[in-house]
């Protein structure tokens, strides 16, 4: 050993390592090989089976697999969780949208998680080529949500936590039009000027959901600055009108981003210490999870809004679903209202995600049987019932009722599916977030503080219900309440590790010029504390309120002198923009 | 050139995917050699069991010609637990198999490119006939890899070897189908070479017996002619009933992940079941807020207070429901025998070097003739912990791992991202030495390592993981993970999350997109990884975990005792409730990392039929909830039941919820700060509250409990029904296993090539004398 007159045993080592390697890693392939072999033997054989729920026997439900969305994955995880106690496994890889749907192209996993349905046309600014399934499908919606932008801007120690931006200067940001926080686009919609950071824009790499709504929602809103951002990025190659893209283009003219794989690392990138300046997108749940404040966004009615879950779901109303239920696009969400929904709670980059699933009576995944159906079934009409009433804890928002019950529909197509809540009264469906068919958190959602509509200055307070600035008469009133509580969402996250002792009073910001010497305010507002003290490992909710009722003080507080030298600063650095 | 492999690869995967398919579930017709039971002692539930194999291969024997003979001495394998078995993890181990050779194959001990590897699957009945009746990776039972629990290993030079496999019961594994009255075993096949239906011919070995392949291709008829069965026994698999509706909602600590679960089923059994919607990844800060402020949640679980406890006219207090701990725990592969060490022991300092990335695990040293990216803030530090003398003085005789296929890095801590009470509990015992705070402030330690300087300062206790190293390759590596259960995946995978900051070479990266590699995962026998998780999951899998330095100067592993004997050195916080260990006492039997989880609750505010649910829920689960095993209802591993006080105290809670009494005997937690207090941006704004300071104290001993409240005492409490688990966490982490091989190996390769690897490998591990065999 090892006999010799052979290959030598470096040489072969190498070429099996290829081998071994492709052993493991050939999933793809050798599923594509598979799913063409049984092809013929699956076609359209099962029969649309009714049953019924087995769920007390023990060991009755077929394990099932599925992967994708990981926009949707906190949702899920939640919900398989929960399931496993009823010895219902159903294991999830939240690998992206794009790979969850190839998985089920290729017959690999009996459903997958998507954001965007099926790219039937391909995705033109990422170059790839049109999806086509080779299996019977239907979507199933399973979680609404809002595309979040969770930024990291720490000026003088402390972390912003209330910034606020228009649609136009979200989209100038991600279009490498504004590239600086201290722009006077970004000092319009926040209300104060914010020192010179540059700003590093955070896309995410992998196929994703979440580039794909917030693309969809420019490529909408902003058609001839996306299409003129789309075709320089690609150097002309993508000719307008540029579609949504679930890649984001992270470098081309005139555009450099950070890009991440994933979400966990977009969050891990923007809360890095070195990361002061960024600003990412993602599903809403990640920032809760991260502890990290996301934008308040200009909605078309004037107001600024969190992603909350009462926001999004007076969003979704807006939106329409294809109704048409023989299409196999059935469910499928156009969004377009949704974007200029005048509603002021409305939250306007909200949208849903779907569950991909096989459909009976046509071609049925290799895998895929009837014992599985019953599985998926069941857990289909668990997540658009009981399983929607927890959302909001994650950072997700219910599912409106006509989804919900489309969603039904759609589970009782599944092979082999169990029999599900009744489809007109809903009895049987646990689901609490309805009252009389209308969703309880629509009826219940809370108008916007009148602090949070467009025109009021930062340090605007709440009094008797009214919007009011210190100052203006009732200064410093011990009843007001703070902007940012109306909401009575998560809005502020204390950040740590991030303090600068050298500046406790973190009144300069650090960029400011101190050569600057005071100049005359003319006409702006008084530029101060937007930013809120944060102890380095500070986490104490109720904390948050105080954070707000600090921000306010120092606004009141602050010389105006300081703002002259931001304004000073401003002008500068818009010259210097000009080109 | 490394185009050129990868391509080939791709390829090659085609061809091999044809060829193995068919091999491996052709009727393998061989009779297995002998083999004899013999239970340690009297078979009692949950003894180790032990099988007598056939006599191996010694293929130091093999002639010119391509015989060769067996070991005189006939082999064996001993499994962990065998009886009662749900879905779990068991320890093996085997004696008598034939050595992995290092000289035919790969150089290290690993499975996939090493001569005379071993396999393990779970199979149907306790005789299985066929390979087709084994749960595996590539017999296309039901489909590819995903699940698969197939665990494949090498054995050392002494004929030895270890693994740990996850046995899966029928919830998990419809196929098996494994439960009370559907025997299974567990089967360790052992590559013998072999020439196609001539097991006796060796002359081609250095193909036939090659890595994994070995079991799908033509020599498998040979390994499988030479395997050795464990029968097992299943438990009862009794999951909950009716779905339904959730008539809690609860928020926080990842550590009760496993407890929750079997609570959960114990709970649904119950006369007046209670379903729990929960989500374990919920950070602790974050649930006290949505549970406190924004009443998205009834409940939040959590070790460190609340600030405020108070919000509108609901009232919250604290209950204890759980102690376990942080655990430290690794996979250091001995590059001398393939196997795990164990007994690895880390003091604060040394934690402190890893979570501060201050090694520089070569790719990040800065020499003249370097032209990779270095990185200045962590020049001239040891490599990594196995070239750090403060390392070698507490571990004698480890040798670094062969970690890191690829692209170094291996030993960027795993550790979870969000805020965390892990997190501060781990860096507060960091801070709480000496020797670790002064080294975090910037002096160096005796062998004048230093601290990565981008942490130089970085203010220990912190509740959050970010990164500060933003040179090249340490922002790419350095990710921590969404949750604890992704920290537990990647060591259950030996993939390291975080990419390697390089684009793949050949894969389809969109144009104007950056992609990168992910890190290479490291295989079975090579891995070195280190990561922070909690001990329920560290006791589950079965993972080595750190005995610590505690403040007594002992190093301690968490047990029962040590986390006992931690309980008795508690401080309780300003609120009177809440405790955590005093990390000065000198105990030296207390595990520092011991944590207690509470529930808070509410006590005012919340209408009957909510709280009378809250207050059933917490009676169950700190009362029968609090006898260990792995049943419904039942306490799994890694927690210890709560201490007679402890569980006084939280029932008394539980009659205070149901009453809503608002005030109580119990001193009730004021508001150390409230919303309306500007200038609380003072040191308190630390998510603890200062311990105040009498190490002694038990409060809540003091406070009078009803023995047993008549109200709660109402409340039907079924012993829980000997009777299955059900643990979701275990299909889940699998599920990615085959996705995560597949981009960690493929990509690795594809960026590097096998044979640069190996010597870069080489380069690293030194001279050959230091990589011999011992």
């Amino acid at each position: 050993m090892p006999p010799t007159g052979r290959a030598g045993p470096r040489l072969r080592r190498a070429a099996l390592t290829g081998a071994a390697i492709a052993v493991v890693a050939s999933a793809g392939s050798l599923g594509a090989v598979a799913a063409q072999g049984a092809s013929t033997a699956h076609y359209a054989k099962t029969a649309p089976a009714k049953r019924t729920a087995k769920i007390q026997g023990a060991g009755q439900f077929a394990q099932i697999n599925g992967s994708g969305s990981s926009w949707a994955a906190l949702a899920i995880d939640e919900w398989t969780s929960t399931l496993a106690n009823n010895g219902i496994t159903i294991n999830y890889s939240p690998i992206g949208s794009a790979t969850g749907r190839d998985q089920f192209i290729q017959g690999l996993d009996d459903f997958a998680g998507t954001d965007p349905p099926f790219r039937n046309g391909g995705d033109k600014i990422a170059q790839t080529p049109p999806e086509v399934p080779h299996y019977g499908y239907s979507y199933i919606p399973d979680t609404a949500g809002g595309t979040a932008f969770m930024y990291h801007l720490t000026v003088g120690g402390q972390q912003v936590t209330n910034l606020r931006l228009s649609p136009k200067t979200i989209l100038d940001i991600f279009t490498g039009a504004v590239t600086n926080w201290d722009a006077p686009e970004i000092t319009h919609d926040y209300g104060q000027q914010l020192p010179n950071i540059p700003i590093t824009p955070v896309v995410r790499t992998d196929g994703s959901g979440a580039t794909f709504f917030f693309t969809r929602w420019m490529s909408q809103v902003f058609p001839s600055e996306w299409n003129a951002f789309c075709t320089k990025v690609t150097s002309g190659r993508v000719k307008a009108p540029c579609p949504e893209t679930e890649f984001y283009p992270t470098n081309g003219p005139g555009w450099n981003a950070k890009g991440e794989n994933g979400s966990t690392a977009v969050a891990d990138y923007i809360t890095s210490s070195y990361a002061n300046g960024a600003i990412g997108y993602d599903e809403y749940a990640y920032a809760i999870n991260s502890h990290y404040p996301v934008v308040k966004v200009l909605n078309p009615a004037g107001y600024y809004v969190l992603p909350t879950a009462s926001n999004v779901a007076v969003a979704l109303t807006q939106a329409h679903i294809n109704e048409d239920k023989t299409s196999p696009d059935f469910l499928q969400q156009d969004l377009d209202d949704v974007y200029t929904f005048k509603d002021p709670r409305s939250y306007p980059l909200s949208s849903y995600s779907y569950l991909i699933v096989p459909r009976q009576s046509t071609k049925i995944p290799p895998r895929f049987n009837n014992d599985k159906g019953a599985t998926l079934s069941t857990f289909a009409n668990y997540i658009l019932c009981a399983g929607q009433q927890n959302l909001a804890q994650l950072g997700y928002s219910p599912l409106p009722l006509n989804l919900v019950k489309g969603g039904l529909l759609q589970a009782a197509n599944i092979p082999g599916h169990v029999a599900g809540p009744n489809l007109n009264t809903l009895q049987g469906c646990d689901n609490p977030t309805f009252t009389n068919g209308v969703l309880t958190l629509l009826k219940d959602a809370a108008p916007p503080s009148p602090c949070d509509k467009l025109g009021e200055p930062l340090n605007c307070v709440v009094v008797d219900g009214k919007a009011t600035t210190p100052g203006a008469g009732s200064s410093g009133s011990p009843g007001a309440t703070p902007s940012t509580g109306a909401s009575g969402a998560p809005t502020i996250a204390p950040t740590p590790g991030v303090g600068n002792p050298a500046d406790p009073g973190g009144t300069v910001p650090p960029g400011a010029d101190p050569t600057t010497g005071p100049v005359p305010v003319a006409g702006g507002t008084p530029v101060a504390g937007t930013v809120v003290n944060v102890s380095n490992e500070s986490a104490s909710p109720a904390v948050l309120s105080v954070l707000t009722a600090l921000a306010i003080l120092t606004a009141i507080v602050l010389p105006p002198v300081l703002g002259a030298q931001l304004r000073r600063r401003r002008r500068q650095s818009t010259a210097g923009r000009g080109s | 050139m490394n185009r050129l492999i990868a391509a080939s690869a791709g390829a090659l995967s085609m061809t091999l995917g044809l060829l193995t398919l068919p091999t491996a579930s052709h009727s393998l017709a061989a009779q297995p050699h002998a083999v004899q039971l013999t239970h340690k002692g009297k078979s009692a539930k949950g003894t180790s069991v032990t099988v007598k194999g056939p006599k191996m291969l010694n293929w130091h024997t093999i002639t010119g010609k391509g015989k060769a003979k067996n070991y005189p001495k006939a082999s064996s394998v001993t499994v962990s637990v065998s009886h009662d078995l749900t879905n779990q993890m068991v320890h093996m181990t085997w004696a008598g198999f034939t050595p992995t050779n290092l000289q035919g194959g790969s150089p290290f001990y690993q499975y996939q490119f090493s001569l005379y590897p071993v396999e393990i699957v779970e199979c149907k009945g306790s005789h299985p006939a066929k390979l087709s009746q084994c749960w595996q990776a590539n017999n296309y039972q039901e489909q590819f890899g995903s699940n698969s629990n197939a665990v494949y290993s090498t054995t050392s030079g002494k004929g030895t070897g270890t693994a740990d496999f996850q046995v899966q019961n029928s919830l998990q594994n419809s196929f098996l189908g494994c439960d009370s009255k559907h025997a299974c075993s567990l089967v360790v096949i052992p590559s013998q070479g072999g020439l196609g239906s001539n097991c006796a011919n060796h002359s081609q070995d250095d193909e036939q017996a090659l890595g994994i392949t070995t079991f799908g291709g033509s020599s498998d008829k040979c390994a499988w002619a030479k395997r050795v069965v464990v029968p097992l026994e299943f438990g009862p698999v009794l999951p909950c009933g009716k779905i339904r509706n959730p008539d809690l909602r609860i928020a926080g600590s990842p550590l009760m992940v496993d407890a929750m679960a079997q609570w959960d089923t114990g709970l649904c059994r119950q006369a007046h079941p209670i379903t729990v919607a929960w989500n374990p990844s919920v950070g602790e800060p974050t649930a006290i807020q949505e549970t406190v402020l924004d009443n998205l949640s009834d409940v939040a679980l959590t070790t460190n207070p609340a600030k405020s406890v108070v919000s509108g006219s609901r009232k919250y207090t604290y209950a204890p429901i759980g102690v376990t701990a942080a655990a430290l725990v690794y996979w250091f592969d001995d590059p001398n025998n393939g196997q795990p060490y164990a007994n690895i022991r880390l003091d604060p300092r040394l934690v402190a070097k890893l979570l501060t990335t201050s090694y520089t695990d070569y790719s990040l040293q800065c020499s003249p003739n370097t032209t990779a990216p270095c990185d200045k803030a962590v020049n001239g530090n040891p490599a990594d912990l196995f070239s750090d003398k403060e390392f070698l003085q507490l571990n004698k005789k480890v040798d670094e791992p062969d970690d890191a296929i690829g692209e170094g890095l291996g030993d960027v801590p795993i550790v979870s991202g969000g805020q965390s009470d892990i997190t501060y509990e781990v860096t507060r015992w960091i801070e709480a030495n000496s020797a670790a705070a002064s080294f975090i402030k910037g002096h160096k330690d005796p062998w004048g390592t230093h601290v990565n300087a981008h942490y130089k300062g970085v203010k220990y206790p912190l509740n959050i993981f970010t990164g500060r190293d933003s040179s090249f390759l340490l922002q790419a590596a350095y990710t921590p993970v969404a949750t604890l259960n992704f920290v537990t995946t990647a060591m259950l995978l030996g993939q390291p999350p975080g990419s390697n900051g390089f684009q793949p070479v050949v894969t389809g990266c969109p144009p104007n997109q950056q992609c990168f590699n992910p890190l290479a995962g490291e295989a079975r026998g090579q891995r070195s990884l280190f990561a922070i998780t909690d001990e329920a999951d560290a006791a589950t899998f079965l993972f080595p975990t750190a005995a610590i330095r505690n403040g007594g100067g002992n190093y301690v592993t968490p047990t029962a005792t040590s986390m006992a004997a931690a309980l008795k050195t508690m401080t309780t916080a300003k609120n009177g409730i809440t405790q955590q260990v005093d990390l000065s006492s000198k105990n030296k039997a207390a595990y520092p990392l011991t944590m207690v989880v509470y529930a808070l609750v509410p006590i005012s505010g919340v209408d009957h039929s909510k709280a009378s649910k809250i207050a059933r829920w917490l009676d169950y689960v700190t009362g029968p909830g609090q006898t260990k095993g792995e049943l419904p209802g039942r306490l799994p591993f890694g927690y210890l039941p709560l201490p007679a006080t402890m569980r006084a105290q939280a029932q008394h809670v539980a009659t205070e919820v149901l009453n809503q009494s608002g005030t109580t005997s119990t001193p009730t937690p004021t508001p150390t700060d409230t919303p309306t207090t500007p200038g609380a941006d003072d040191p308190g704004t630390s998510p603890i509250d200062t311990p105040s300071g009498n190490p002694s104290a038990t409060p809540t001993t003091s406070v009078p409990f009803p023995t047993a409240t008549p109200t709660i005492s109402t409340i039907a409490l079924k012993a829980p029904a000997t009777a299955g688990m059900t643990r979701y966490a275990l299909p889940i982490l699998l599920i990615v296993a085959g996705l995560a091989a597949v981009l960690g190996a493929s990509m690795g390769a594809a960026a590097m090539g096998p044979g640069a690897v190996i010597e870069r490998l080489r380069r690293r591990r030194g001279p050959p004398s230091s990589s011999g065999s011992n």
